[in-house]
């Protein structure tokens, strides 16, 4: 009887085990959202670099035009929280051949935004070669020193 | 068996060569990172900085329209440094420039680099060692049409536990034939540091 008990338990253990470990990956992982201009892209463009952040913050509108031959693109961002919400976003741009246009040349931007609002944030390609645009978004982290 | 004095002594040097060695490390990261070490100005604010001026520069619509047809050359001058922190303003200035230059919409005369120029001219006229069909003449530079330059300026504050730094960054662009400052634009930051109540 004993022993039954003891081997319900286990796997009981097991199984929460195998739950925690699963949460834990899942809240590492990347999430990419198609959220979405125009609609003939097939490459999403709102990539969050956490899951739940995406239950925090939302995309609500992504648009492009072009001044001159350069790419402008711009997101509404809204903090669904009723909490300030501080993170970093980054706008990275590529070419027609889906290559990345001079990665490092954008830096990771940091914002706050009160609860509930909403805040337009805004990029211009670093070069005419620019077609196509994605922004991702993170907690803010700090580099270590 | 007891330990003697001198293996205790032997175990906590080695314990505390043990522990200090594993504090130090040395690592590569993401220059691109936010960086909050303290509110002195920082790689976030020189990239920031940066990233505005040539964004609002070249959605501009005259410099838009402007750039469209041709490239203009231009020349950049010193940020005035206005803050009381030693801060590298031509570091600002490269970022900005080199941004602009990968942009294709610009080009620049490098004042930094004019006494190379004029030794290399010198040398490829005058040492006989160069091909006269080859070197490169003498009186066919061209001359920036635009100059940019700016100030850089802080108002600090402190109230017990509290520093609150605030940066403007002003840069400017004037025609140099006609003296018209065609362009501005400011970059603000505000970065705040508080104490804890124990001090950390």
């Amino acid at each position: 009887m004993n022993a039954l008990i003891k081997n319900k338990l286990q796997t009981i253990k097991m199984a929460a085990l195998i739950a925690l470990c699963m949460a834990g990956f899942s809240s590492c992982s990347t999430v990419t959202t198609a959220e979405q201009g125009s609609g003939d892209e097939e490459e999403p463009r709102v990539e969050y670099t956490e899951r739940h952040f995406s239950t925090k913050l939302a995309v609500l509108d992504l648009k492009q035009r072009n001044l001159g031959d350069l790419l402008q693109v711009n997101a509404t961002l809204r903090n669904k929280w009723g909490m300030s919400l501080r993170f970093q976003y980054q706008f990275r741009f590529f070419d027609k051949d889906g290559f990345p246009i001079n990665p490092e040349s954008r830096p990771w931007t940091p914002i706050l935004i009160s609860g509930g609002d909403e805040v337009v944030v805004t990029a211009l390609a670093p070069n005419p070669s620019a077609t196509t645009f994605k922004i991702v978004i993170q907690r803010e982290l700090v580099q270590p020193y | 068996m007891k330990p003697t004095k001198m293996s205790i002594k032997l175990i906590a040097l080695l314990s505390s060569v043990l522990l200090f060695s594993a504090c130090t490390s040395t690592k590569y990261g993401d220059a691109q990172a936010t960086e909050t070490v303290n509110t002195d100005f920082g790689s976030t604010d020189l990239q920031g900085i940066a990233t505005k001026m040539v964004d609002d520069l070249l959605t501009f619509p005259p410099v838009v329209q402007m750039t469209a047809e041709r490239r203009p050359v231009m020349f950049v001058d010193t940020i005035k440094n206005k803050t009381t922190e030693h801060i590298d303003t031509e570091s600002i200035t490269d970022s900005i420039q080199s941004k602009l230059l990968q942009s294709g919409k610009f080009r620049f005369v490098d004042m930094t680099a004019v006494k190379q120029v004029q030794d290399q001219l010198n040398y490829q006229q005058n040492s006989g060692m160069v091909d006269d069909k080859k070197s490169a003449a003498i009186g066919k530079q061209i001359g920036a049409e635009f100059m940019l330059y700016g100030n850089l300026s802080s108002i600090v504050k402190k109230d017990g536990s509290t520093k609150d730094v605030y940066y403007k960054f002003t840069l400017k662009m004037t025609n140099l034939e006609t003296g018209i400052l065609e362009w501005s634009s400011e970059k603000e930051i505000r970065k705040t540091k508080s104490r804890g109540w124990i001090g950390l």
